[in-house]
C-alpha cells in the first residue's frame, strides 16, 4: 500500500459532509466502497487508475468541481440484502495541480477505472530560450 | 435533525455514528478507515440459492483466460495473478495501492456442488461462478407423476467420493427423502481432506 503524500493531489474523506452533498447521496454512499487507487504523474499528465469491479461505463460518474475530482460509479443489480460486496464505489481527491479540464479523459475496462488529467501549460516545465 | 417516524431511526442513529467515527479517523489518521469494506483482496461472496450456490469475485482487470477455476468436493479454488501496472516512463508514483501477484482463493462449500454443471462467468471485472447442487435432488423433488417425465436418475457420475454422500444413493423416486440433505445442513463430519477442520492429535 504506498501511499506518498504530495501537494499534487490529496484524498477527501469520503463520507464526511461535502459543500454540494445532500443527505440522499450520503445514504447512498454507505454501502459503497472506496477503490484502490494507483496514481502516477508525469511532467505532462496524472494518471489514476482506480479498481472498480462491476461497474459499468453507463453507471459511472467522474465528476471535477472546483479542485475536487470524483469518481463514484453504481453497480447495476446490487442491493437491497446484505452483502459483503459493495454496491458502488466513491472516491475523492482535492487535486494541487491545475489542469487542463477539456482534455481530461476517462476509460473503463475489465473493472478498472482510468483517468488522464492533462497538466495545464503553466504547471509544465519549460525551457526559456536565452538570446 | 428530521425525524422520520419508521422503525429506521434506530438503524440511522447507527449510520451516523459510523460517519461520526468515519470523519473522526479522517481528521485523524486523514484516511477513512473502510468501515464497511475492508481491504480485503479479492473480496468475495458465496450466496446460497434455492438451485445451487453463487460465487462472485472481484477480479478487476483479470482476463478470462488468466483465471483457473477448479472445484474438488466441497472445495472451490479459483487461482490467478494480476500484473502490475506499467507506468510510463519517468511517472513519479503517488499512490500505490492496487494489488498485485499470484493469488489463490480457496472457498469451502456448504455443501457438495456438481462439478460437472459448474459455470464461471466474467464481467467488468466480476468474477461469477455458479455451482449447481447436484442434479440428483432436482429429479427427486421435481417428481410428479406422468411415467414419461420419471427418467431414471444419472446418479452414478459423481467423481468426488471423499465426501460421504447423504442422499445420493436412494432412489430418485421419493417425494421427500428422509434423510437430511446436505443443502439444509451440512453434516459436521470433516473429511480430513479440507484445510480448515485439521485435526492437531494423531
Amino acid at each position: 500500500m504506498g501511499r506518498i503524500e504530495s501537494d499534487e493531489l490529496r484524498d477527501v474523506p469520503g463520507t464526511g459532509p461535502s459543500a454540494s452533498e445532500d443527505r440522499e447521496a450520503r445514504a447512498r454512499r454507505r454501502h459503497y466502497a472506496r477503490p484502490a487507487v494507483d496514481i502516477y504523474s508525469t511532467e505532462s499528465e496524472m494518471i489514476v487508475l482506480a479498481d472498480m469491479p462491476g461497474v459499468r461505463k453507463g453507471d459511472l460518474e467522474i465528476t471535477l468541481e472546483r479542485d475536487e475530482l470524483t469518481i463514484e460509479g453504481k453497480i447495476a443489480g446490487r442491493g437491497e440484502a446484505e452483502s459483503a460486496l459493495p454496491r458502488g464505489y466513491h472516491r475523492r481527491f482535492r487535486l494541487r495541480t491545475a489542469f487542463d479540464r477539456e482534455r481530461i479523459r476517462a476509460s473503463l475496462e475489465e473493472g478498472i477505472l482510468r483517468v488522464t488529467l492533462p497538466k495545464a501549460a503553466t504547471e509544465q516545465p519549460r525551457k526559456i530560450a536565452v538570446d | 435533525m428530521n425525524e422520520s417516524g419508521s422503525g429506521e431511526s434506530g438503524r440511522g442513529a447507527l449510520a451516523e455514528l459510523k460517519e461520526a467515527v468515519t470523519s473522526l479517523f479522517e481528521q485523524v489518521v486523514g484516511l477513512a478507515p473502510d468501515l464497511g469494506f475492508g481491504r480485503e483482496f479479492p473480496r468475495h461472496e458465496l450466496r446460497v440459492e434455492d438451485d445451487g450456490f453463487r460465487v462472485q469475485v472481484e477480479l478487476p482487470g483479470i482476463r478470462r483466460d488468466e483465471i483457473d477455476v477448479s472445484v474438488s468436493g466441497r472445495t472451490l479454488s479459483i487461482s490467478f495473478r494480476r500484473e502490475r501496472f506499467e507506468p510510463p516512463e519517468g511517472a513519479r508514483m503517488l499512490r500505490s495501492e492496487r494489488p498485485s501477484g499470484k493469488y489463490e482463493l480457496t472457498l469451502r462449500l456448504p455443501a457438495e456442488a456438481d462439478p460437472l454443471a459448474v459455470v464461471a462467468r466474467m464481467q467488468d471485472g466480476v468474477l461469477e461462478v455458479r455451482l449447481p447442487k447436484p442434479s440428483v435432488r432436482g429429479r427427486s423433488v421435481r417428481v410428479e407423476g406422468t411415467e414419461a417425465e420419471a427418467q431414471e436418475p444419472a446418479a452414478e457420475e459423481k467423481p468426488a467420493a471423499e465426501e460421504k454422500p447423504a442422499a445420493e444413493e436412494k432412489p430418485a423416486a421419493e417425494e421427500r427423502p428422509p434423510q437430511q440433505m446436505p443443502w439444509e445442513e451440512g453434516p459436521q463430519t470433516p473429511t480430513g481432506e479440507g484445510e480448515g477442520g485439521g485435526t492437531q492429535r494423531g
